[in-house]
Order: structure tokens, then sequence, then C-alpha cells
């Protein structure tokens, strides 16, 4: 029982992680709480259960070491664009705005992203494709599915990789660069314009893997399955200090587990009022986190 | 003058017809309505005009984003529905309790987060909004959960039962007349000028004596109060509550009333709010893509309005500046002060301690911004404060002003403490007495009389000069809420007070031919002036210019020396003054201080610092040489 709740919370924690570090990368490089980071991961499901039923009558579904790739990437690609256009119509306006405004307009996108799924494809919930053969292995007393490793393992792997990344590269060293000031990145060379939107792109990126991982891991999607989660994870980054990223992973590991056990042990009616008191809780009694924020000092 | 009462008076009859007309159409609407379910329709559009009005107090006056504005809503309603059935509330006091419930939930949710970051608080209201909501759905000993609370009692006033429409829409009429005129007065009062200031320039409003989290407290308070009436009206007209009318559409909703509005332009919303509950009656199959159109209304009209075009009223008052007098410049010149006084620099100060500071000690992260600073200040003396920059002066500033508080030290202004935490150096200098820690906030301290310019311009840019001046004076003649909502006889005479008082300033500092203008359109010299005048507004005695020459030309800087000339004519204080033009701060200083790395590294008169080695070396230079910094000191903003 226990070990179960600790995987589920952790599959959960992955999944809470990946969108955490987009509100975390976006948040450190303008400031802005980009409000829509949970709708992308809904977009992204959808995008997937359009290019499984275009594809259903051919073969390529049969094997599917061609089909998953192909289908990451398209999915990467349509949530990109969802996300750099978002930026382009809602928060580069406003750049020099108060960052009050720019949430204003990033929820606005979310509402718009949902009632456009809403409108034109379904309202309730559509059956999402089974992209991984479900296994259930048992190990002794606990058990664990094929979804829940995948989960797991590709979404460490994405962090790892963005680790890296942000550590290690040219990109990421303008990004960090960026997010102390933009006036002096500037001023060393670095197209501040270029560098929000890659910002902005590997944010659309983490939200796409997490919207297929939250597909599979109900096996449906619907037009507001992004926003409780994106909360959730905005928790998550508040939780391991916003801006910060290793504290984003972490953050989102822990919220996953409080869920999870919370709704196990304590009340499952009441497993999302916890996040919402924790959020609160932790916005009032410590802003910057567990592992500190990472933000260049405003003004 | 005449020209503009007059130009004002035609404006207040011009608004008093269109509201009266108003007035009248809704009052007969209900009886020529064809059909009851027109007047229903009216009643849910008022309902909401109210909410958007109470909501606007806390998004439009004071800036911040609550996106749980529904919660408060909910809180209203519950509280009559369960003490309906329960105890049979009658509905006039459940009104009460349902908006005091709100307020002091308000209060409840708001003391902690307050302080907390605009875009966090917004996050802080959105959790709170549904944390209620999953709470009213899954605590069904009081609230019966998803299934709702049946069988409400409804409105009755003596006896006599509101049971038709049209008796809903006169009582809600009432109710809007009152909000309307609450909101109203409220937005034109000092007390809510105070909002606006805290959204143009929360540090600005501080250093003037606003208290930003109790005038924030208020709004948040203020809002919800008329969301819990709302709610318990809700609950009694409907008969019916449950947590599905409470969801964070409905927060977003009326959120969108007020962005559509014009963020806190009083008719704008409520036609917003009317525009929006209509729309879908006219445009059938509009129900369905109404969330969608929310959407569209955040994102466009936030950027439209950025973009200085707002949609419907204009939200800000009219720059009256052109179709006034600008060439009615006054020509009254202060001749007769500035001839009579002997230049600034002999001026005698008197021995009257003013200001001290103990042992200052203050770090950023490693950076010692102020390392044993101990200084004294005399009455009615000008101290100049120079360094390079990153030597510790804005800071020192920050200091003595209470928007920054030193780790150790004692600051000591007129005999009252202002700051004072333990310190080695300070326990062996008096060891007798019983040691306080103490530290007073910056509207504290501007209310002792400490007020300040800042580096970087700080004005309430959507307000206008006259309003700017204004805004400095009430914060020695504070008219609470109360006073302000009935108008007191104490509040006309220093609504009184202060109009002669600024009037004075504006004609001292020939600025009567801008006092219409948005301060935002003024050129940088005059935004300074402003910022100056503001701070004499609030009477102070000692005044803090932080580097108030830096970006003016040459005949500015000149009009700045006389400027001070002028302010120590008029007014009897002691000035601190930042600069790093050497002319200007020579000048106007008895009395120099060079501060270097944190440290006072000098003191005397201009002319000694002048010729002080140390100075030379940290900061003036040689005359043919150049300035050195030391060591890997890096100057930091």
């Amino acid at each position: 029982m226990f070990i179960d709740q600790l995987l589920n919370g952790l599959t959960l924690g992955c999944m809470y992680a990946l969108i955490a570090l987009g509100y975390t990368l976006i948040f450190g490089i303008i400031q802005v709480i980009f409000f829509a980071q949970g709708e992308l991961s809904m977009v992204s499901a959808f995008i997937v259960i359009g290019i499984s039923s275009l594809c259903s009558h051919s073969r390529i579904l049969e094997s599917p070491l061609i089909f998953l790739p192909i289908m990451f990437a398209a999915t990467f690609i349509g949530t990109s664009i969802v996300g750099v256009a978002a930026e382009r119509i809602a928060i580069r306006p406003l750049r020099n705005s108060t960052r009050t405004k720019q949430l204003l307009t990033s929820l606005g996108i979310s509402i718009i992203l949902q009632n456009i799924i809403f409108l034109t494809v379904s309202s309730g919930n559509m059956a999402f494709p089974p992209l991984i053969p479900l296994k259930i292995f048992t190990i002794g007393s606990f058990s664990f599915s094929s979804i829940q490793m995948f989960i797991i393992f590709s979404s460490l792997l994405f962090m790892v990789l963005l680790d890296v990344f942000i550590r290690n590269t040219r990109l990421g060293l303008a990004m960090r660069a960026t997010a102390e000031s933009h006036k002096l990145a500037r001023l060393m060379g670095i197209n501040i314009d270029r560098t929000i939107l890659l910002t902005f792109i590997i944010g659309s990126l983490l939200a796409s893997v997490s919207g297929v991982m939250m597909g599979l891991y109900d096996g449906v999607a619907k037009y507001d399955m992004g926003f409780t989660p994106g909360i959730k994870a905005f928790t998550a980054a508040i939780l391991g200090g916003i801006g910060n990223v290793r504290g984003g992973m972490i953050g989102g590991l822990l919220i996953g587990l409080v869920e999870s056990l919370g709704a196990g042990y304590i009340s499952a009616e009441y497993k999302d009022f916890f996040t919402f008191i924790i959020l609160i809780a932790i916005l009032v009694l410590k802003p910057s986190g567990i592992l500190g924020e990472r933000i260049s000092k405003i003004d | 003058m005449n020209k503009f009462d007059d130009i004002i008076k035609i404006d207040q009859f011009k608004k008093m017809l269109v509201w009266g007309t108003f007035g009248v159409a809704f009052f007969i609407f209900p009886l020529v309505a064809p059909s009851q379910y027109y007047v229903h329709i009216f009643v849910l559009a008022m309902l909401y005009a109210i909410l958007a009005l109470g909501l606007s107090v806390v998004v439009g006056f004071t800036g911040l984003l609550d996106l749980g504005y529904v919660a408060f809503y909910a809180v209203g309603a519950y509280s009559y529905a369960i003490l309906s059935v329960w105890i049979d509330l009658p509905f006039g006091i459940g009104i009460l309790v349902g908006g005091t419930l709100a307020a002091s939930a308000g209060i409840i949710l708001g003391f902690p987060t307050i302080r907390a970051r605009g875009d966090y608080l917004a996050l802080v209201t959105l959790g709170f909004g549904e944390a209620i909501r999953l709470l009213l759905r899954n605590w069904d000993g009081l609230t019966n959960g998803p299934r709702g609370i049946r069988g409400i009692h409804r409105p009755s006033i003596f006896g006599f039962v509101a049971s038709q429409p049209i008796h809903f829409y006169y009582i809600i009429l009432l109710f809007g007349i009152v909000t309307i005129w609450f909101v109203h007065r409220l937005k034109a009062s000092p007390f809510g000028q105070r909002f606006i200031a805290i959204r143009d320039d929360e540090n600005a409003a501080e250093a003037i004596g606003i208290n930003p989290a109790k005038m924030k407290l208020y709004a948040f308070a203020i809002g919800a109060f008329f969301a819990g009436v709302m709610g318990t009206f809700f609950a009694g007209w409907q008969q019916f509550v449950s947590p599905e009318s409470f969801s964070l559409l409905e927060s977003i909703i009326i959120l969108s009333m007020v962005i559509l509005g014009g963020m806190g332009n009083i008719p704008g919303t409520i036609i917003a709010a009317i525009f929006l509950v209509l729309l879908p009656e006219f445009l059938r199959g509009f129900l369905e893509y109404r969330m969608l159109i929310y959407g569209i209304i955040f994102v466009v009209v936030v950027i439209f309005q950025e973009k200085k075009k707002t949609l419907f009223l204009r939200s800000r008052k009219k720059d009256r500046t052109s179709d006034s007098n600008m060439t009615l410049i006054n020509t009254f010149e202060m001749s007769s002060i500035k001839a009579s006084q002997p230049p600034v620099v002999l001026r005698k100060r008197s021995e009257y301690i003013l200001l001290q500071c103990h042992h200052l000690f203050k770090h950023f992260n490693g950076i010692q911004a102020i390392d044993d600073v101990t200084l004294e200040l005399y009455d009615r003396e000008i101290l100049g404060l120079i360094g390079p920059n990153g030597a510790g002066k804005t800071t020192l500033f920050n200091c003595m002003s209470g928007s920054t508080f030193p780790e150790s030290g004692q600051i000591i202004f007129e005999k009252e403490i202002i700051f004072s935490r333990h310190n080695n150096l300070l326990r062996s200098d008096n060891k007798n007495t019983k040691h306080i820690d103490k530290r007073l906030k910056a509207y504290q301290t501007a209310e002792l009389g400490i007020a300040r310019t800042f580096q970087n311009t700080r004005l309430f840019k959507s307000m206008t000069v006259h309003q700017n001046i204004a805004m400095g004076f009430y914060c020695d003649h504070e008219n609470n809420f109360i006073s302000s909502m009935i108008r007191t006889q104490h509040y006309s005479k220093t609504e009184q007070e202060c109009h002669i008082l600024v009037d004075d300033l504006l004609a001292l500092f020939e600025l009567n031919s801008i006092r219409n203008t948005i301060v935002s359109n003024l050129p940088l010299g005059y935004q300074r002036k402003v910022e100056l005048v503001r701070a004499l507004a609030t009477t102070p005695k000692l005044l803090l210019l932080d580097e108030p020459a830096a970006g003016l030309n040459e005949s500015e800087k000149k009009e700045f020396r006389m400027l001070i000339d002028k302010v120590l004519a008029a007014i009897p204080l002691s000035i601190v003054l930042i600069e790093h033009d050497m002319s200007v701060l020579m000048d106007v200083s008895g009395r120099v201080i060079c501060m270097n790395r944190g440290k006072i590294i000098a003191q005397g008169t201009p002319n000694e610092i002048r010729k002080n080695s140390e100075v030379k070396i940290a900061y003036l230079g040689e005359d043919e040489d150049i300035p050195k910094l030391q060591g890997d000191y890096a100057p930091s903003k």
C-alpha cells in the first residue's frame, strides 16, 4: 500500500515537475507567471489524439518505433507554435508593464486555449491512444505498470538534459545571463528576444512531454485537464523556489508525493484542497521556497 | 482659477444630468419592460455590476489582482443560506452578517498575504477561491456538499415578502445606488486617492506617509464586503445555493467586467457588467462562446489599455492643460523672499541636533554597504553626502527613511528613536540603559517629518500635479475611512486647508500653469520639481534629496539651486543632499560628508573636503588625475 502510493506520487510528481520547470524557466527569465503552462500540456495531449486518429487507418501505428518519434516531434512542434504565439500575442507587448498585467493576459491565453478545444474538439473526455502497451509488473506484494516506469524514466531523462543544457551550453549561459539582467545581457550581445523565445520553446517542450504523460496516465484527455495540474505545478515551482531549476524538480516530486499520500491516508476528496492550502501557506510563509529563488533583483 | 471652477461646474452639471437620466430610466424600466424575464435579466446584470464595482476597488483602484473574489461572494451566500435555514435569520440582518463575515474573511486572508508581491497575491487569492469551493463541496455537515442548500427564505421587510422579479429589481436598484454612491465618494476622497497612489507607486506612497499594508487591507475588506452583501442577496433571490455557483469561472467573469470597464472607472464598469450579462440574451448561441470571449477580453483589452486606448470611457481624469491656460503662466515671482535671504552657505545652522546615527551597519550579500557610520545632523543644516557610486549613500538614505533597516545601530530623530538594534559597540556606550529593539517603517518616519525624493523620480503617474502634491499633504492630516465617507466637519476643514496649502506651494514654485497636467506627461526637470514639492507638502523637518540634479541640464541645475534657496526661505528644515555635481553640492551645502565603501572617510566644510587627500583619492581626484576606485570594489546600482 505505502509503496504503491509512493510510486504513484512519484509518477504524479514527475509530471508536475515538468510543468513546474516551464513555470520556473519562464519566471526566471521574464519574472512573469506564465499561467498557460498547464494548458500547453492539454494542447499537446489533444495533438496526440489528433495525429493518432489521422493515422488510425494507416499501418504506421503498427510500428511504434517509427510512429512514436514522429508523433513526439509533431506534438512538440505544435505545442511550441502555440507557446511562442502566446508569448508574441500576450506577453511581449507588455514587456515593460507590470507583472500583474502579464499574469492577467497569460490567464486570458489559458482560458482561450481551453475554450478553443472545448468548442472545436470536444467538451467531454476523449480516449487517449495507448501509445505504450500497458503491462503490470508485480514484485512481491507491490506492482507497477509500464506507463509509470515510462513516465518516471523519461521525465528524469528530460530533467537531466535540461539541467545539462542550462549549465553547460552557450544558449543556457545566454538564458542565465538574461535572467540576471536584460540590460546587461543585451550589452554583451545576447539577443534578448530570441533568448526569451527559446525559453518559451523549452517550456513548451516540457509541457508537451508532460501532456503526453498525463494522457497516458489517465487514459483520457479533456479541455480542462491542464488547469488543476497547472496550479499544482505552480505550487511546486514556488515550493522549490521559483526561478530555481533544481528546486522546480524537487518541488514537483514533493507535491506529487503529498498529493498521493494525502489521498491515500487522509482523504481523497480533500486532496486538491490540501494542494491549495499548501500553495497559500508557502506563498505567505516562505515565498522564496525551500531552495531559494534565483531571480534577478527587481528595479 | 475661475475658469477652472467654471469648467468643473459645467462638468458636474453634465454628469448629474447623465446620472439622473440613467437613474430615471432604471427606475421606470420594470414598469415598461415587455416581460418579467427582462426584469429578471436586469436583476442579474445589476448583481454583477455591484460585484464588479466592489472588485474594482481592489483591482482597479489599488492594483491588487484578486482571482478569488468569488470566495467572498460564497461566504455571503452560504452564511445567509445556513442561518436562514437553521435559525430563520431575517434578510436585513443577513445582509449585514454576510457583508461583515465576507469582509472579515477578506481581512483574515489579506493580513498575512498582503505583503506578498502582486503576482503572488493573485495566486494566493486563486488558491483561496478554489479552496473555499472545495470546502463547500466536501463539508457535507455544514454545506450539504454538492447538492447545495435549498429552501432559503425570501427577503421580507416588515411582513412584505419579495417574490416577484420586480421586487428584487427595486431591492437591487437600491443596493446599486448605494454602491455607486459609495464607490464614487471613496474614489473622490483623499482616502480613496491613497489606493490609487499605492497602485501607481507603492514606495513613493510609503515615503509620504501612507501605510500600504493597511490601505490594501482596507481595499480587500471593502471589496469583500460588497461581495458578501451580494452573496446574501443572491441566496435570498434564488432560494438555493450550491458550490457550482462559486467556481473560478465566476471570478473570471467579474474580473473581465472590471477590465473591460477600464480598471476602476465607475460608469465603465457598470456598462461593461450590463453589456456582458445582456450579450448572451441578444446573441443566441453566444453562451457557448462566452468563456472564449472573456479570455479574449483579458488579452486584448489589457494590451489595448496598455497602449493607451481604453475601449470604453476614458479611465483617468481629463487632462485639462490643452483646453485651459497654458499661456497663463504664473508670473507671480517670489522675488521678495529671494532678495531678503542671505545666500545659503552663509546661513547659520542651529546647534540643535535633529538626527543622529550611531554605529550603523548594513550589508548586502557580502558587500558592506554601510560600515559603522556615525553622524549627526543639525537643525536647519544642509549636509552634502558625496562618494563614489556604491559608497553606501543611498543605502544610508534608505536607512534614515526606514525603507531598509540596518543590521544594527541606532537612529534618533528629534529625540525619538526611529531605529535601534543590539550592537556590541552600542551596548558598551550606554551600559545602564535598557535596550529595546525598534524600527519605524518608511510611512512612520514620514509622519515624524522625514521626507525624501528618489534617485529615479517616483511620482503617482496617473495623477495630476495638483493631486500629487495634495497626496503629500494628506500624510499629516489623516482623515480616516469613516470621516472621509460621511464628510465630517473635520474632513471639510482639512480639505480646505489642503487646497490653500497646495495652492500656496503651486504658486511658490511656479507650477500653477501645469497644475492639472498628468505628471507622466511632464519633462524630467518638472517631474523632479513636483517630487520635491510633494515632499515639502508633508511639512517635513528633514528632507532627503537623492541626486536631485542628475540628468538635468545646466539651466535646469541653476533653477534647481534657486529652488533650494526658495525652499529654505519658505520652510525651516534640514536637508541631506546626495549629488555628484560638485558645483551644485559644494555651493549649497554647509557641511560635506564623504563616504567610501560604506565608511565615512571625511567630513568638514566644502573647502576642507575639497582639499582632503583621502577624498581626492577616493572620489574627487587630483586636478590632473583620474579618480581611482579602491581595490576590487565593483560599483553597483
